[in-house]
């Protein structure tokens, strides 16, 4: 509580401040290319680049100071590695960047590139880009969380990528008698697998459910439930992402969908009140026969010391792409992930870039992608990354076929929040009254949809 | 009536127990978790006769611990000490030395804990910053900068602490020594200020106990290198992975300065703040 409290002056006192520095640095950055002169490598050694990573993984600092050290070796450039918490790290990025008195590097969301970018402490590395094999090594998708709808600039070099598949139990599926091919490839179909899997109430010793995933407590409940509403048709934004979609029809549906597996006892109520991790820990710790998580999940799978995995559940994960939508369509999945961003502010420009050029190697990036278990960023590796083994394919194919992310503009953290309160709330009501009607989804989403057009209208005017 | 009284004595007695329980039971909970592994916390299915320090020797390479508790240490006790310091010398000259425009003094000092910090909190940044950009002076993210934010942040409340223990304490004594041919400061410094030791241990532990706990100041007011334990500790719940366990392991950790810092001054506490309190 006081924590929040802290946390929401800080945001205040401090939004003033971004705002006010923003508007008058807009005028001058216009489109602006990066005015980096390329400096040749034997002047850059002796530099020293500060480079911002978030907790990606068990040893954060430790891996990534293991990763860069064949580069500090090749360039001579030193790089210091410092940890900002995921907590943190919105308001620090931001203050970094409208006060000049930052690191060189950061790691940053990919949907919170637009609203960093947009504050003018960036660098356009557009000039860059055909440096690192420019914008076809990566997936549009991935691409675009880059850039800022409907200006030019390329602000952020995609990291790495994540995205959120099915993860289920090959045993429980067993007991249910569903052939693990058939049991995901539709809505109807999930339903249909969750429904058997209500039969399968213990399994290596555990209570088990059907399914679950977290509530109003997680960060990413926005990424959890934008697939089923992408997958009934429905939108966060319309093309031009000037106003909300969140309360059209398809959208409604979307979101019942999920309603709907609450009241009819197919998601466990009791997961709505645990965040994610906690939600995951009850799926490695056996108790949830399905939910949908990232890659790392896997790749926890396969360290022993991991102590949360029962022996069952560790021994029958398996994955499987989104299901597909309910008119026959692929299905859809949010692809998410970090980009690096250069301050302007750096004094090391040249050294910051070739940090990056060295990070966007698709060697690297595999390197990184398997040791914060997630998926490189870049095609190639990618790809190869998907053939290593099935789990993985399923990864690599909902990447490609299935990935979505939103709309790049500024305001989207204020937007996703006023979805994510919406969503929050809907799931609460839903498992109190045991399902929801259309009516009750709609009027909880309107609601959402004149918040995010509030938003939209401020900035725009 | 003696089995009344007796019954009394009991109920009583058993209502200390309980609420003791329920005062120690999340410490009890903290220290239990923190020996736990990462399975047993998210099952929830404790182990406390197999306890396991594992957590207590990764928490240190997992974030950087150490920087967090260096600066926590360092930044907490100096501004401690001197809050305590520039306390003694205001709360004396309150207490002793009437002056013109003592009433409003004391006012401003008090008025100054009627503003929320948070008014403070955009001044204060922007000040940095400035200073940051134009001048060779660094207070932005450096541990001198949270020193002196946080002197000047608890010295007021400090002052006025320190001018009670001063009134608790009788003229006479620095009269005598007056007139045994010391100074004004000689009296205040050889007198007056080992008579009011509890005083300053009382000071010094409030002051360092609220630096202990700031969190909205050093998250702004930092980037990387002073964050204090508050924002550090954050660093073990990532987006992707939860460390709990090591969570735990160092709030215990962080917990040992803080009881150090109150056991080794409990005497002087419970002494000055009955003192203070008593005379005003």
């Amino acid at each position: 509580m006081r924590k929040s409290r802290i946390t929401a002056l800080t945001a205040v006192a401090l939004a003033m401040l971004s705002f006010f520095v923003a508007a008058c640095g807009s005028s001058s950055d216009n489109g602006g290319r990066s005015d980096t002169k390329t400096t040749d490598a034997a002047s850059l050694k002796g530099q020293t680049v500060t480079l911002w990573i978030m907790n990606n993984g068990p040893s954060p600092v430790k891996d990534t100071q293991s990763l860069v050290k064949p580069f500090e070796a090749q360039t001579g450039i030193r790089v210091n590695v410092q940890l900002v918490g995921w907590d943190v790290q919105q308001d620090r990025i931001r203050d970094a960047a409208v006060s000049g008195t930052g690191p060189d590097v950061t790691q940053a969301g990919t949907t919170q590139v637009p609203f960093f970018a947009a504050l003018g402490g960036f660098e356009n590395v557009g000039d860059k880009v055909s440096q690192i094999g420019g914008q076809s090594a990566y997936a549009p998708g991935i691409w675009k969380t880059s850039t800022i709808q409907g200006q030019d600039g390329t602000f952020g070099i995609p990291w790495f990528t994540e995205a959120r598949t099915i993860y289920y139990r090959k045993d429980a599926l067993r007991a249910a008698g569903v052939d693990p091919k058939t049991a995901f490839t539709s809505e109807a179909a999930l339903e249909a697998t969750l429904e058997k899997l209500k039969s399968v109430t213990k399994l290596g010793g555990e209570s088990i459910a059907p399914f679950g995933g977290p509530g109003k407590k997680a960060y990413d409940l926005v990424h959890n439930m934008m697939p089923w509403v992408w997958d009934a048709g429905g939108a966060e934004l319309n093309d031009d992402a000037t106003k909300s979609t969140i309360n059209s029809p398809q959208a409604v549906q979307g979101v019942k969908f999920a309603t709907d597996l609450v009241g009819r006892g197919l998601w466990d109520k009791s997961m709505l009140e645990r965040d994610g991790t906690q939600v995951e820990n009850e799926f490695k710790g056996g108790r949830l026969a399905v939910f949908v998580g990232g890659p790392w999940v896997l790749q926890s799978a396969k360290r022993p010391e991991d102590d949360t995995w029962s022996s069952a559940a560790r021994r029958n994960v398996a994955v499987a792409p989104m299901p597909g939508g309910t008119d026959g369509s692929k299905g859809s999945t949010f692809i998410g992930g970090s980009n690096l961003m250069v301050f302007k502010a750096s004094r090391h420009k040249d050294a910051a870039w070739a940090l990056i050029k060295y990070l966007s190697q698709d060697r690297v990036q595999t390197d990184y992608a398997n040791l914060m278990g997630m998926f490189p960023a870049r095609l190639k590796p990618q790809e190869e990354l998907g053939s290593s083994d099935p789990d993985h394919q399923a990864f690599y194919a909902a990447i490609k076929d299935q990935g979505r992310s939103y709309a790049p503009i500024a305001q989207w953290a204020q937007v996703e929040n006023a979805y994510k309160n919406a969503f929050g709330q809907i799931l609460d009501q839903s498992a109190g009254k045991g399902g929801l009607s259309d009516a009750d989804i709609q009027s909880g989403l309107d609601k959402a949809a004149k918040e995010a057009d509030g938003l939209l209208a401020q900035s725009a005017g | 009536m003696v089995g009344s009284r007796r019954m009394t004595n009991w109920g009583l007695n058993a209502l200390t127990y309980g609420i003791l329980i329920i005062m120690l039971a999340p410490i009890f909970w903290l220290v239990a978790s923190s020996l736990q592994t990462r399975g047993q916390l998210a099952s929830g299915r404790y182990d406390l006769l197999h306890p396991t320090v594992k957590a207590f020797s990764e928490m240190w390479s997992t974030v950087d611990f150490s920087k967090y508790l260096t600066n926590s240490i360092v930044i907490c006790g100096i501004s401690s000490v001197l809050a305590t310091a520039f306390a003694a010398s205001a709360g004396y000259a309150l207490a002793r030395l009437p002056f013109r425009g003592q009433k409003s003094f004391s006012a401003g000092v008090v008025g100054t804990q009627l503003v929320p910090g948070s008014m403070f909190l955009l001044p204060v940044f922007l000040g940095f910053i400035w200073l940051k950009q134009n001048t060779p002076i660094h207070l932005f993210d450096t541990q001198l900068g949270m020193i002196l934010i946080y002197t000047a942040f608890f010295t007021p409340v400090a002052i006025w602490f320190m001018r009670y223990f001063f009134l608790a304490i009788p003229p006479e004594l620095e009269e005598a020594a007056m007139v045994d041919g010391c100074t004004r400061f000689g009296a205040f410094w050889r007198i007056v200020l080992p008579s009011a030791a509890p005083g300053l241990a009382a000071t010094f532990v409030y002051a360092f106990l609220l630096a202990w706990d700031e969190l909205l100041f050093v998250t702004a007011l930092t980037a990387n290198r002073a964050e204090t334990i508050p924002v550090g500790i954050h660093n073990f719940i990532g987006n992707y992975s939860e460390e709990y366990a090591q969570l735990m392991a160092a709030g215990v950790v962080s917990t040992i300065p803080v009881m150090l810092a109150f056991f080794a001054t409990q005497r002087w506490l419970v002494q000055g703040l009955t003192a203070g309190a008593v005379k005003g």
